[in-house]
């Protein structure tokens, strides 16, 4: 099987760049992991787990990041919630520190890593429609079908992370 | 403002290093392979472990063992229990019988009694009688009469 060329192997090295970076975003930014759930989406396709349909509703790069997602939030299921605590626990004692401390850091840091910062701080959901339409310039619709939810749904979704980067940010976001 | 985000996604992403997608793809393909082999060894390892299981030579004396054991535990049990209804059925059918005779011996003690019929009657004449009545008086006709009645 090893010997054979995959047929989308050509149009998956395309798009490999772009699919660590939003694997990179749905494990907050890990390498190690990062890489571990790219590496699982591979394997998936590889063994037909996850088979790309031709019919024209979803296309290759919507179908893939939507299999790098699943892998990322079973990872993340499987035995990631110590990390996760972890993690939040210095996240909280970080923002903290940063509420306490907002124009003094706006200052200090760069505004795209200030930017960067308030959508790491919006609910999963919301980060991940703003990656998608924003960053990856993806269609609401197509970002729907990633994340699995209906097109209001996302719609909805975009709408409040626009209000809340709007209100953070102190611009007119999007 | 929508550049300034694509920007900060841009920056962010730029600290990371992005692994090869041909090293990648290529330990992709050994874990596939690797799965393909695993499934194959598992599923004779099972077939083997139930075809253990199932062996004649191993499981005929662990059968015979096994039920040898619920006859041990459960056969006194069984048998005792049925001599015991044996038991009743028959003081029962005693009872019965007893019970018929002393009415008969009764009735003929009465009329023997009122010497009416039997002019010439006298008790020790009826020494099958006197042994139902006597048998009638016993403890065991009593405590035969009681266990059946409860």
């Amino acid at each position: 099987m090893g010997q054979e060329l995959h047929p989308l192997k050509d149009e998956l090295s395309k798009l490999h760049t772009d699919a660590y970076g939003w694997a990179l975003s749905l494990c907050e930014y890990r390498d190690q992991e990062a890489e571990e759930i790219l590496q699982m989406a591979y394997v998936r396709v590889l063994e037909g787990s996850a088979k790309f349909e031709q019919d024209g509703t979803a296309s290759l790069k919507t179908w893939f990041f939507a299999v790098v997602r699943n892998c990322a939030r079973e990872r993340r299921r499987g035995g990631q919630r110590s990390v996760k605590l972890v993690d939040r626990i210095l996240n909280t004692q970080i923002e903290d520190s940063d509420s306490s401390a907002l124009d003094q850091e706006f200052q200090a840091k760069e505004e795209s890593a200030y930017i960067m910062a308030q959508i790491q701080k919006l609910p999963e959901k919301q980060r991940e429609v703003i990656e998608l339409t924003i960053y990856r310039d993806m269609t609401l619709e197509e970002a729907a079908k990633i994340m699995c939810v209906q097109l209001g749904t996302a719609k909805t979704h975009y709408a409040r992370a626009k209000k809340i980067l709007a209100k953070t940010i102190g611009k007119d976001v999007l | 403002m929508s550049q300034l985000i694509k920007d900060a996604f841009r920056q962010k992403e730029a600290q990371h290093r992005v692994p090869s997608f041909e090293a990648m793809w290529s330990q992709a393909e050994d874990v596939v392979a690797q799965k393909a082999a695993q499934p194959v060894n598992k599923r004779i390892a099972s077939i083997e472990s139930i075809a253990w299981i199932w062996n004649w030579r191993i499981m005929s004396p662990a059968l015979a063992a096994v039920i040898l054991f619920m006859v041990y535990l459960v056969g006194p049990q069984f048998m005792s229990r049925q001599s015991e209804a044996e038991r009743v059925a028959q003081a029962w059918q005693e009872i019965q019988t007893q019970y018929e005779e002393s009415l008969a011996s009764e009735t003929l003690l009465a009329k023997a009694k009122a010497n009416s019929e039997f002019p010439d009657f006298q008790s020790d004449q009826i020494p099958e009688k006197a042994k139902v009545f006597e048998l009638f008086r016993s403890e065991s006709f009593h405590r035969a009469w009681e266990s059946s009645y409860y």
